[in-house]
């Protein structure tokens, strides 16, 4: 029979199975250690490889004592599964004094906590933390519902009773059953990683910022860069086995996509793309606004519409100055990404190109910044998102905490991304003089 | 190999002829040459600023862009060659039976080798990754292998393309020995296997060798199934898969055009050296 | 040296279908496959190599059942049409080959390939690649290979087909004079029924997949059974006939369908007579106004002469019987100048030389 053990929706066993025999290892050593030091006592070790507080639990039965029964019941509570509170009605019933029950409603927030703490995802019933026993050598694991998976009523009344007399000594626990390696919970078996999936073009903050943050906390970062829609693409066929942490697409119109789905639990605008103008070096064109873009002879660049967001952020511009028609005839260069339009500037290919000021800034050696009236211009914002499937909520808060700190923020800063809309990377001169075009630096 | 006949003389009227072809064959070849040498000269031109600051320059004396493409190159021959020796493991049975056997349903066997060529590579790395996360063998396969946004991801998708060309081109080796060959060497009591490797075998080496180099050169070259089944972590990250053509794509991404070029560069350098050696080698058929 | 039998061997392997092929070649004998292209003979030979499976039947070598046996556990000589030699060995290197696989001592190797290549005069050749061998060394380096392994069957596919003309006559001596001093049993596939007359003991003409005779060459070429055969011996004067009535005594009387009766020999013929044959070298032609008389008892067709067709040493004459019909006449060229086109003639054959053919479709068993 195939092992049916909790649906883990975490499949890395490169870490994981490394850091379970780990575990493993520990467990037996500190194992060794508490019957070393409490030898005289004879009573069994058990404590609880993650702890839930009680708060989290949606209602409890019976005394919390040293000598009780612990059971943890995960299920959400969306009105029909009454079963399971009358299972841990009746368990208390039967062993009076001698069993404590608590119930996680796994649809509320404080519940799904608790249930992440252990990893525990979907239904599950815990004796004394054992989610499995050995009944007569199969193992039965009291996980989803029972029937369903396999497993009954009558079965888990039976590990109970075995627990109760094991532990109160009031009778011989039946040898036909045998509990299970304790279940120490996700949390604690898993390495203290993450998944970041993040737009390309976003990838020299991002990596600044995993790399600081790497170093600050020992925590492992990884982080996949590719077009934003690919990521949301990846995010969509792979969060169920490969749990992501954050989101960072290049425009808000992935994060909307992500959040429509129920992929992002909370967002919040990390930096802002500003459209500017890129000249060669020098202005030979003497370029100064969107208007002189329409000029005769000046040859223009533009993100494709349809592919980038700089692309379809020129065209909004542009139409909103009435200018698209007349700019358009000058178009020479489509560019599907956004830096391609910095390197046909290097190049020497076009005149002129609209594009984001961090983009701008990466070839500011080779070519000069325009910038444009803020009250004209459509500033677009770029959220990093948490996501609602995380492996490790904790860890994922954590590192979102991190970047929209302000050391997070300084990082972006320091690549020149324009964090804080009152102080752009570009800043623009009040005073449309001769000065409007931003020299290097 | 069966010679081509060639004409070094010429008629009267064929001069022109000639001529007029030849214009265009070297006009097309110039245009290619052209283009590869345009990159070269770019990376060496000073930038405009006047600093004498050259894109060779800015990639060789950045010690971390230096590192990037060194620790970058390493991925992608290490990945390339499991992948391309894993691949012709396959290919060569598979061709065999192919080049060999009649076979019921040998239109679809056909073209379902050919399905990964034609695939976009962006939908044939999204369709690996719905395999092994969607469906109950692929995620049961993932278990055991762990690919899913890892280095072994790489390989895993370098051989869903490569292992199609690979076969084909394996076969196009295999086609070209008499299977006469074999039929006598069992009269002479050789097993089948045994024929196959004293007699076809040793045949079909130069074949064999050229189609290897060939399967190679792809996966090396292989660009949007490997980003997006193995995902594009690039160096300095712990176990990064950016790979050479993915390592390309993100740094000109983040508007580090130099070392895009530069990695260019390098994969054109090491395709010439392969395709040189694949025509050495009598390679025939194409490279796609 | 074993004998080699067929038991109603059948295989649809399309195009070609082999249709209840039974045949024994006896210990020693040069055996020809004769048929035209496509007739299913090469498929036969590969029935008897092990190559191909037959899907009912069965194939004895000696008392040994071989139908299921693959070619390596078979120990039969195979040479393929284009001979296959191996060409990245030399010619050394595949004589060896056989007896290398066996695992035989180096020096038994060495002895065995020097007297083969003294026995087929190649010893010059040993150390050359196939690809500058002519076609008729390249054969006997194949032949040699062959028999390094000592088999006791030797299976040739078309052996000479690949030799030029003039050399074909001489090979096809050594192929013969070879199977003699080995005493191998030898089957030879050929569409060249000539070719096939200078070595063979027997011949098995094989047409749309049916054996359709089995004979001396002899019985072949002057006895076909069947139109098929006849043709295939590029025999000539084969006219359907439209009626045989019972034998008058030893001879029969035979209506052709163009009116002519002729007088045939019937103890020769098993089956039901469907066309009858006279052989052009078998008709003598004579003056119409004859003093020259035909022979008592012998046929005679008016005729006259249409046209000649020298073919070197013999002349075919081309006649027109009264009927219409073209008849044919091989004479010495000394002979047939004596004649010119228009002129009346009478053609006149024995009885005996009448020989007629069985009716198609009945599988001959021999």
């Amino acid at each position: 029979m195939v092992k049916t053990r909790i649906e883990i929706s975490d499949r890395r066993p490169d870490d994981a199975g490394a850091i379970r025999r780990a575990a493993a290892l520990l467990r037996a050593l500190s194992l060794l250690a508490v019957l070393g030091l409490s030898a005289g006592c004879g009573r069994d070790h058990e404590e609880p490889a993650v702890e839930v507080p009680t708060s989290m639990a949606s209602r409890t039965w019976g005394e919390a004592t040293a000598s009780a029964v612990r059971i943890d019941a995960f299920h959400p509570l969306e009105g029909e599964p009454l079963w399971v509170e009358e299972w841990l009605g009746e368990a208390t019933k039967r062993h009076p004094g001698q069993v404590r029950a608590r119930l996680f409603d796994l649809s509320t927030p404080a519940g799904r906590e608790a249930g992440d703490r252990l990893a525990i995802g979907r239904s599950a019933l815990l004796i004394d933390n054992h989610l499995g026993f050995r009944f007569e050598g199969r193992e039965v694991w009291f996980v989803g519902s029972p029937g369903a998976r396999g497993w009954t009523k009558a079965q888990w009344f039976a590990a109970l009773d075995r627990q109760v007399a094991a532990k109160g000594g009031t009778g011989d626990p039946a040898a036909a059953i045998q509990p299970l390696e304790e279940f120490a919970g996700r949390s604690a078996e898993r390495s203290d990683s993450l998944l970041i999936f993040s737009g390309a073009g976003l990838r020299e903050p991002m990596e600044a910022a995993r790399a600081a943050y790497e170093q600050e906390t020992g925590v492992k970062v990884k982080t996949l860069y590719a077009g934003s829609a690919c990521l949301l693409a990846q995010l969509a066929i792979t969060h169920r086995s490969r749990p992501s942490d954050l989101y960072l697409p290049g425009e808000q119109y992935y994060m909307d996509q992500a959040a429509e789905r129920g992929f992002v639990q909370e967002e919040e605008a990390i930096c802002y793309f500003v459209p500017v103008i890129m000249v060669a070096e020098g202005n030979p064109k003497n370029i100064r606004t969107l208007q002189d873009l329409a000029r005769p002879g000046v040859r223009v660049g533009m993100g494709v519409e349809r592919v980038t967001a700089v692309g379809k952020t020129s065209v909004e511009l542009l139409e909103r100055h009435g200018l698209r028609e007349r700019v358009e005839r000058n178009l020479v260069l489509h560019a599907p990404t956004a830096p391609e339009l910095g390197a046909a500037i290097e190049i020497g290919s076009i005149d002129a190109a609209i594009n984001w000021d961090a983009v701008a800034a990466w070839y500011e050696n080779e070519s000069d910044v325009v910038t444009l009236d803020p009250a004209e211009n459509i500033i677009v914002r770029v959220p990093l998102g948490l996501l609602s499937f995380s492996a490790n909520p904790r860890l994922a808060r954590d590192f979102f905490d991190f970047v929209v700190s302000k050391a997070g923020r300084d990082i972006f800063r320091r690549q020149r991304y324009t964090v804080d809309l009152d102080h752009p990377v570009y800043p623009h001169l009040a005073a449309p003089s001769d000065r409007s075009s931003v020299s290097a630096r | 190999m069966s010679e081509s006949p060639t004409h070094h003389g010429h008629r009267g009227g064929d001069l022109t002829f000639r001529a007029i072809l030849s214009t265009l064959l070297f006009a097309y070849v110039g245009f290619v040459l052209a283009v590869v040498l345009a990159d070269v000269y770019w990376l060496a031109k000073p930038a405009a600023g006047g600093s004498g600051e050259t894109g060779f320059s800015r990639v060789l004396g950045n010690e971390d862009a230096f590192s990037e493409i060194l620790a970058t190159l390493r991925l992608s021959l290490v990945t390339s060659l499991i992948t391309s020796a894993a691949a012709m493991v396959v290919a060569i049975p598979s061709a065999y039976v192919l080049s060999r056997y009649r076979m019921p349903f040998a239109t679809v066997i056909d073209t379902l080798i050919d399905l990964p060529i034609v695939m976009p590579p962006l939908i044939a790395g999204l369709s690996l990754l719905i395999f092994f996360n969607q469906t109950a063998p692929g995620t049961a396969l993932n278990d055991l292998l762990d690919v899913v946004y890892t280095r072994r991801g790489i390989i895993v998708a370098q051989f869903f393309i490569s292992s199609a060309f690979c076969i084909r081109a394996v076969k196009a080796a295999l086609d070209q020995v008499n299977p006469r060959f074999e039929d006598v060497a069992r009269s002479l009591g050789c097993g089948k296997v045994r024929a196959f490797v004293q007699v076809t075998l040793p045949l079909a080496k130069t074949g064999l060798m050229a189609g290897w180099i060939m399967t190679w050169a792809r996966t090396l070259g292989e660009f949007a199934p490997v980003m997006i089944f193995a995902g594009a972590r690039p160096w300095p990250q712990e176990d990064f898969t950016a790979v050479l053509p993915v390592a390309a794509f993100l740094n000109l991404s983040s508007g580090h055009v130099e070392m895009s070029i530069a990695i260019t560069v390098l994969m054109i350098a090491i395709a010439a050296v392969t395709l040189i050696l694949f025509k050495k080698l009598g390679g025939k058929g194409y490279l796609w | 040296m074993v004998t080699i039998r067929v038991n109603d061997l059948s295989l649809a392997l399309p195009p070609f279908h082999l249709r209840e092929v039974t045949l024994e070649v006896a210990a020693g004998e040069y055996f020809v496959l004769l048929g035209p292209t496509g007739a299913g003979k090469t498929v036969l030979l590969e029935c008897l190599v092990g190559l191909l499976r037959p899907d009912a039947g069965k194939v004895f070598l000696g008392d040994r059942d071989v139908t299921r046996l693959a070619p390596e556990h078979r120990g039969v000589g195979y040479l393929p049409q284009d001979y296959a030699l191996f060409p990245n060995m030399t010619v050394r290197r595949n004589i060896a080959f056989g007896l290398k696989v066996r695992g035989a001592p180096g020096d038994r190797i060495r002895r065995k390939v020097a007297e083969l290549a003294d026995q087929l005069n190649i010893a010059h050749l040993l150390d050359r690649l196939p690809l500058k061998l002519s076609g008729g060394e390249k054969q006997r380096a194949g032949l040699a290979r062959a028999l390094a392994v000592e088999p006791p069957v030797l299976l040739l596919d078309e052996p000479l087909a690949a030799v030029d003309e003039r050399s074909r006559d001489r090979i096809a001596g050594d192929l013969r004079e070879l199977q003699q001093s080995t005493g191998v049993t030898v089957v030879h596939v050929s569409h060249n029924f000539e070719e096939t007359l200078a070595v063979a003991d027997r011949i098995g003409v094989v047409n749309q997949g049916r054996l359709e005779q089995v004979g001396t060459p002899e019985d072949i070429f002057e006895r076909p059974a069947r139109l098929a055969v006849a043709e295939f011996t590029r025999a000539k004067n084969i006219f359907p006939i439209a009626e045989a009535a019972p034998a008058s005594g030893e001879l029969a009387r035979i209506a052709l369908a163009d009116g002519t009766v002729l007088r045939a020999d019937r103890s020769a013929n098993r089956g039901e007579p469907a066309h009858a044959m006279v052989r052009p070298e078998h008709v003598r032609l004579l003056p119409a106004a004859g003093n020259q008389p035909v022979p008592a008892g012998h046929n005679e067709v008016k005729a006259a002469v249409r046209r000649l067709v020298p073919k070197g040493a013999l002349t075919g004459i081309e006649c027109a019987a009264e009927s219409g019909t073209a008849w044919f006449v091989l004479l010495p060229t000394r002979e047939a100048r004596r004649w010119q086109p228009g002129v009346p003639a009478l053609l006149s054959f024995s009885p005996e030389d009448v020989h007629l053919l069985e009716r198609e479709g009945l599988p001959q068993r021999v």
